[in-house]
């Protein structure tokens, strides 16, 4: 029964994840592809080409996306931390809280992205990287927040007390307990979140008025346009950031867990 | 020395446990026994500071520390679940406490290097949490605790995780360590056997409050209460009223030697307990009682028999070995000048 079961999500996977996956890379190599061919008819390395060298402001476009989507995880991140520490805990209202912070996750992204229009043209936000920064944040926040939530939960308030038996009080008890415990919680909703903003088109297209450029908004016209050599090499590219990034980021958390532990040496 | 004075600790305006008057002389190993849920947990976190909601004083060689945080009251609690840090190797997890307190590198892995001798974890050093059995957690667990030299350890439920064998060797072993260190003792369980062998008094609790402390054999022998003596399971109690010098029972009548009763019980709700050792099985003609046996349960070191005596069903603990069979009409005798009566609160 559990090989099975076993077989059967690989099969899944496969179907769903890999194959995609692989046609993508294809298609992003592949002259004159035409389904069901396994392989391009001519292999070219054009559409990199043009990422990479005739797309105008494509290298500072992605460097700025990255700079962005980085910004939001992160601060994402650190909301989140607190959020979840706070709704991990039960006390009155928890439930209103709790629905509110999820609320982006509940309704039409439309819906708020419009409504916030108005307030960030208001507050002069609009049109702005802030801006943009800012509602990307309110998408991705709920991520982190039920991943903290949880983790929170899931850790408990032992590991803590503990710690406070020993001194670790105040800075100490965050860098040599509550970093490492939520390391793991971090890295993920890091990437989480990271892929959340990274993928917005239509708020920060919204929010940004079309002066803010990111990786999304100059990939979407081209998959619109159906040219599929190059919006395919754009989601390769895509890809391959959004690992990078979940690799740099385990690489840091790890380091400063190691590296935390050992770095007071009074 | 420990000095508590009614302690009442709370829990959302709520006491849990209720009026504690408590004295542990240093040294001392004290084991807090009393079935789950019952607030021996919540002492102890009210004696390390965790438990901040309480009234009362609680006095730790001289000085009342309920208004100190828990850092700075030099208690450390051991968890049942060890709470190793599980980024932190063997070593650096006992040192842990040591360098919050400031300590360098070097005098840190000094005084962390005969623990680990000591605790039987040498060439462990190096290994994290994941990858230690139970009973190198315990240790761990144990040294990181006896390394920043707490004038109290608190130990909850220490051994409670470890399977039947090695719980047995890792409590001769803690019992041994706190011996030679001399370090006062708390130790909660909810397991009677394990707190009478390990410890110099035994604290009963039951509801939040405490019922009896008493030597382990005082306490074996002579419990306060039936709900006391019920924790302490294995003998048989008999539910009746003490009347004119007499416990009745059913049809009853037995005289009961003044010893072993409180002498303000008259006309009192009470219990008669009676060890398997007072019991034997008869023939009807001149026992105490008479009884059909109902059920016949063998738990080993006893025997858990169900009769049925004047229609109502007692069950008596007896000792091994029993030749009685169900349906069988038996005679019970009682050495009644073992029994001990006790209130039923």
């Amino acid at each position: 029964m559990r090989r099975v079961l076993k077989l059967s999500c690989l099969s899944i996977m496969t179907l769903l994840v890999v194959i995609p996956l692989l046609l993508l890379v294809a298609l992003s190599f592949g002259k004159g592809y035409e389904f069901p061919r396994v392989l391009p008819a001519e292999l070219s390395f054009e559409s990199y080409k043009y990422l990479l060298y005739e797309h105008p402001r494509m290298l500072s476009i992605t460097w700025r996306s990255i700079q962005l989507s980085s910004a939001v995880a992160t601060l994402s991140v650190l909301l989140g931390m607190l959020a979840g520490k706070g709704l991990s805990g039960d006390f009155k209202g928890k439930k209103l809280i709790e629905r509110l912070m999820l609320l982006p996750l509940l309704i039409p992204i439309v819906s708020v992205a419009m409504g916030l229009h108005i307030v960030f043209i208001k507050l002069h936000l609009a049109n702005k990287f802030v801006g943009v920064l800012l509602i990307q944040t309110v998408i991705a926040l709920p991520y982190a927040v039920l991943i903290f939530t949880d983790l929170y939960k899931l850790i408990g308030e032992k590991w803590f007390e503990q710690g406070d038996l020993y001194g670790a009080v105040g800075h100490k008890r965050f860098m040599y307990v509550t970093f490492p415990l939520l390391s793991e919680g971090i890295i993920s909703a890091f990437g989480i979140c990271f892929i959340v903003s990274f993928s917005q088109y239509f708020v920060t297209v919204l929010i940004g008025g079309g002066r803010i450029k990111t990786f999304a908004t100059e990939m979407f016209p081209f998959m619109n346009g159906g040219d599929f050599m190059i919006s395919s090499s754009f989601s390769v590219v895509f890809l391959v950031i959004n690992v990078m990034m979940l690799l740099v980021m385990e690489v840091i958390v790890r380091s400063f867990v190691r590296r935390g532990y050992h770095s007071i040496e009074r | 020395m420990i000095n508590i004075n009614g302690l009442t600790c709370y829990y959302n305006g709520l006491p849990m446990v209720k009026n504690v008057h408590m004295t542990i002389e240093k040294g001392e190993m004290v084991s807090l026994v009393g079935p789950s849920g019952c607030g021996k947990t919540t002492l102890l976190k009210a004696i390390c500071g965790l438990h901040e909601e309480v009234d009362g004083s609680l006095v730790i060689n001289g000085k009342d520390v309920v208004t100190i945080p828990s850092h700075k009251r030099s208690t450390i609690m051991v968890f049942q679940e060890y709470l190793l840090y599980p980024h932190l190797n063997v070593a650096e997890n006992i040192a842990f406490g040591l360098k919050m307190r400031g300590m360098k590198r070097k005098e840190r892995y000094e005084k962390v290097l005969p623990l680990i001798e000591k605790m039987g974890l040498s060439g462990l050093e190096k290994r994290y949490p994941g990858a230690l059995s139970g009973g190198q957690k315990q240790r761990v667990a144990l040294a990181r605790a006896l390394a920043v030299e707490p004038t109290v350890l608190l130990l909850d439920e220490p051994f409670s995780n470890l399977d039947e064998r090695l719980r047995e060797d890792m409590r001769r072993f803690v019992c041994d360590l706190q011996e030679e260190l001399g370090i006062t003792t708390i130790f909660v369980t909810h397991d009677i056997e394990e707190a009478l062998m390990s410890s110099n008094r035994v604290v009963v609790m039951l509801d939040g409050i405490i019922q009896q402390i008493d030597s382990p054999e005082l306490l074996y022998r002579k419990p306060v209460n039936r709900s006391v003596a019920k924790m302490l399971g294995s003998r048989t109690l008999l539910e009746g009223v003490f009347r004119q010098g007499q416990f009745h029972w059913q049809e009853h009548a037995v005289t009961i030697p003044a010893k072993n009763h409180a002498s303000d019980m008259e006309g009192m709700a009470c219990s008669a307990v009676i060890m398997p050792d007072a019991i034997s099985f008869g023939t009807k003609e001149g026992s105490d009682l008479t009884g059909r046996v109902i059920k016949v349960v063998f738990g080993g070191s006893k025997y858990i028999v169900m009769i049925d005596v004047d229609n109502a069903h007692q069950e008596f603990y007896v000792l091994p070995p029993q030749h009685i069979e169900v349906g069988e009409i038996v005679g019970i005798n009682i050495d009644w000048d073992s029994v001990v009566l006790v209130p039923n609160k």
